[in-house]
């Protein structure tokens, strides 16, 4: 009953027939997906299907590549009203801070561990001090690395461990208060606790947030998907929803024959 | 987001394009528009026929030549000193060399690079003075010390191009000569050296630009403003750049004037070739290991 | 049979062996050589200024006033127009490299017009310095007369911005080139939070960028001290201590051109070598800073 309520609410994000073209090759065509705040869904396919390309057309980031072209239209709901992403009624800078991105691997700035929140916070926002404090002490409770860095904000951020990076640069992205979060491999780089810890933080955070994650992990995805897209040469294969990914024989076994 | 630093930023940026952009154009348009007319064979042969200028049969008086083959000769007695010198010990420095030794050799070329020309310029003179108290009564500053010293100036060019050249090499390169069964020396002429020779090359051309283009070493070692052709090889001669500095403190007429915008433009054309050259050849070996 | 031929190849190996031991040899000459040079020059310098300390006549150098015809052979006036010149044409070329640099890698990232500035650049360097003191001669010097009008136009005001033309160049091709790295590594992670390309400028490739600042400072201030033509041909070589900006004044560079096409006093001369070694040291000093920021930098990567 309840997941059928929540298929009939509009959709967060609407991606419809969405071509991406990168030098001579059509990386991705064709796609259609919706997605919507409290159901986690997550992208996997086997490499070079265009997954990490699905992800950087949602923040418009395939532009900062050379020789990329655009078709289809992406539309997003902020507030109550349905904005085309590619339409133009959004800066790119302003796309990017609604629209929150974290990599595979951390990808720190070299400064401090504060400045790393603080500054997107002051030169893309334009908050005061004040407030900059106050989101980032709740975006590194929220991620659990509050107690870990509060005695030493100030020093490098590349200090730190690999789980704590990467923890790091999701507490800089959630700081920005985005209404998506696009997660590509968040926890390809990480050990088994740290990966565990980021799975987690996903699942509880998927009423908060619509998340988009990639995942290299057909395990991982197991645990966390509500649902399942798989992409392969470009293009959606499959939708699974969440009885087919709960039986674990016939999830793998669509799995493998997919791949 | 603050606006008007942004603004601020973007307007001083634009700004320093545009000086910069606009002070060089005019610089060259300058050059240009006051020079251009007064390149002719008459600059650089003044009232004697080409013919007998380069073969020497009459003196130029009135043009520049004599500067062309001054600066001509400074730079192919400076390239046959400083090349074979500074390609072995960038060779050396890059193969053979310990740690240690790299460490305090690097050091004194750099040293040596810190020197400013003028100095270089003191410490030929002084060879002179040195000279003319022990072997020598009759030293003179002349053409071979002013390449040496000029030499000495561009050497660590020379050996740094062919160290970074020779490091550049890719891993998979080096390993495949080793594995052939060469000995050290072998390895490095039949294999490294071919594979460097661009950027090695690309150091020859800019020490041979640099070495053009200098002013403050010949001026303490032999240069004059009227010379003529040197005689010899330790004869007092002529050059470009020293041509175009005289001429700028002490043209007498207009004609003379005219004679200066011509020879910095002559100077300006050769010392971009030479560049543009060398840029070239790094861009080459640069696309060369891009594709490899 | 067998030791024969055993014996041949064995001569054979020695024989390269020999050979390469030799080649191994010449080389490690060549580079000694080339390290030695060094050494002579400073000894040269140390040689000639040695008169000045054993026969204590350091004082006549460092002082106020070069008037050789009255027997003053002060240096100093010629130290001071040399830092003051260094600093200034720093004060201009340093915003400028900057401003070019956030040009280059913020506003006209992409496009045509990005590389015809960087191919101007790349072209100041290939200009001759004589190329650049000749035209300040004529266009520079004059214009400042008829501007401020206030003595020949020949002043520190003309040599420092000469001067500070002639090290941009060199300052915006290295801090061009770290930013680069700076770029690669950081470009995607700021334009995904959301940063324009200024911003990334400014806020990421610029601090990330801090030890490459202060070479290109280093750099440019090396090239300043050393250069004599600007000098010689637009400061107007006057031996005083600068006043004004619209003085004519002397380095020490210049100085040291002067003094040994014209006078032959022994004074004169040693106050040439003093400024030789101060020269060589200060530049020497540059260089070692010079070396040590570059190595701290790189442990740090």
């Amino acid at each position: 009953m309840e997941q059928r309520m929540k298929e009939d609410a509009p959709p967060d994000i609407r991606i419809d027939a969405l071509c991406v073209r990168i030098g001579a090759r059509d990386v991705l065509c064709g796609i259609d997906l919706s997605l919507r705040k409290g159901e986690l869904v997550v992208v996997v396919g086997p490499s070079g299907s265009g997954k990490t390309t699905l992800l950087r057309a949602i923040n418009r980031l395939n532009e900062s590549f050379p020789d990329c072209t655009t078709r289809g239209s992406v539309r997003m709901k902020l507030g109550d009203r349905i904005v085309d992403i590619y339409g133009g009624d959004l800066s790119l800078p302003e796309i990017r801070r609604r629209v929150g991105m974290v990599f595979q691997t951390p990808a720190i700035l070299p400064f401090s561990i504060e400045k790393n929140i603080a500054l997107p916070l002051r030169v893309a926002l334009g908050l005061k001090p004040r407030d900059i404090e106050r989101r980032m002490e709740h975006a590194l409770l929220d991620v659990g690395l509050w107690d870990e860095v509060k005695d030493r904000l100030k020093s490098p951020a590349r200090m730190l461990s690999g789980g704590q990076q990467q923890r790091l640069c999701l507490a800089r992205t959630i700081a920005l208060e985005p209404d998506v979060l696009l997660l590509d491999e968040p926890t390809a780089s990480l050990d088994f606790r740290a990966a565990a810890r980021i799975e987690q933080w996903m699942i509880d955070h998927r009423d908060r947030y619509t998340i988009l994650a990639v995942s290299h992990s057909l395990g991982q995805t197991r645990r966390m998907a509500d649902r399942v897209c798989v992409l392969k040469d470009g293009r959606i294969v499959e939708m699974l929803e969440r009885e087919h990914i709960v039986d674990a024989e016939g999830y793998y076994g669509r799995m493998e024959k997919l791949f | 987001m603050k606006p008007t630093v942004d603004r601020f930023w973007k307007t001083v940026s634009w700004l320093s394009g545009l000086i910069v952009s606009a002070s060089v154009s005019f610089l060259i348009g300058f050059l240009l528009w006051k020079g251009v007319h007064a390149v002719s064979p008459r600059l650089f042969f003044g009232d004697t026929a080409w013919q007998d200028a380069l073969f020497g049969r009459r003196p130029v008086f009135d043009g520049i030549w004599p500067a062309v083959v001054g600066t001509l000769s400074l730079v192919v007695f400076a390239s046959l000193i400083a090349v074979p010198i500074g390609v072995a010990a960038g060779i050396y420095l890059s193969e053979y060399a310990t740690a240690r030794q790299r460490r305090w050799i690097g050091s004194l070329v750099d040293l040596l690079s810190a020197t400013p020309s003028i100095v270089m310029g003191l410490f030929g003179f002084t060879l002179i003075l040195f000279l003319r108290k022990t072997i020598f009564p009759n030293a003179q500053t002349g053409l071979m010390l002013a390449a040496g010293c000029i030499a000495l100036i561009v050497l660590p060019y020379l050996i740094a191009t062919t160290q970074a050249a020779l490091q550049g090499i890719p891993e998979e390169s080096r390993l495949l000569g080793a594995s052939l069964g060469l000995t050290k020396w072998q390895h490095i002429r039949h294999t490294l050296i071919p594979l460097s020779a661009k950027g090695i090359l690309g150091g020859v051309v800019l020490a041979i630009g640099r070495a053009a283009e200098d002013t403050a070493v010949i001026l303490l070692t032999g240069v004059m403003a009227r010379a003529g052709m040197p005689r010899n090889l330790w004869d007092k001669f002529e050059a470009l750049p020293f041509h175009v500095y005289y001429l700028a403190a002490e043209h007498r007429d207009a004609a003379e004037l005219a004679q200066g915008f011509g020879t910095a433009l002559v100077l300006l054309m050769v010392t971009t070739f030479l560049f543009g050259f060398s840029y070239w050849i790094e861009k080459q070996a640069a696309r060369r290991w891009n594709s490899a | 049979m067998t030791d024969h031929r055993f014996s041949a190849e064995a001569q054979a190996l020695r024989r390269t062996a020999r050979r390469e031991l030799w080649i191994e040899r010449i080389l490690l000459a060549a580079a000694g050589l080339s390290a030695a040079v060094v050494v002579a020059i400073f000894s040269m310098l140390v040689w000639f200024c040695l008169p000045l300390f054993t026969e204590h006549r350091l004082g006549a150098v460092l002082a106020w006033r070069w008037d050789p015809i009255h027997q003053h052979f002060g240096i100093l006036p010629m130290l001071i127009t040399s830092c003051m010149l260094t600093i200034l044409a720093l004060c201009i070329a340093f915003p400028l490299t900057i401003g070019i640099c956030s040009l280059l890698h913020g506003t006209i990232r992409n496009g045509v017009l990005r590389r015809m500035l960087l191919f101007l650049v790349h072209f100041m360097t290939g200009i001759p310095t004589v190329i650049y003191g000749f035209v300040s001669v004529f266009v520079l010097v004059p214009l400042l007369r008829w501007v401020f009008e206030t003595g020949t136009g020949f002043s520190l005001m003309a040599a420092c911005l000469t001067l500070s033309v002639l090290i941009l160049p060199t300052m915006v091709l290295v801090l061009h080139a770290e930013l680069d790295q700076a770029e690669a590594r950081y470009r995607l992670t700021a334009e995904a939070l959301g940063f324009s390309a200024e911003q990334t400028m400014r806020s990421v490739l610029l601090p990330a960028c801090r030890r490459a600042l202060i070479v290109t400072v280093l750099l440019g201030m090396g090239r300043a001290v050393g250069d004599t033509l600007v000098s010689l041909m637009v400061a107007g070589n006057a031996a005083q201590v600068p006043h004004s900006l619209f003085d004519s004044v002397r380095t020490l560079t210049a100085h040291i051109a002067l003094v040994l096409a014209t006078d032959s006093h022994s004074m004169a001369y040693q106050s040439v070598f003093a400024a030789g070694l101060f020269l060589f040291l200060l530049m020497s000093c540059f260089q070692a800073v010079l070396r040590f920021w570059a190595k701290s930098g790189a442990s740090f990567r």
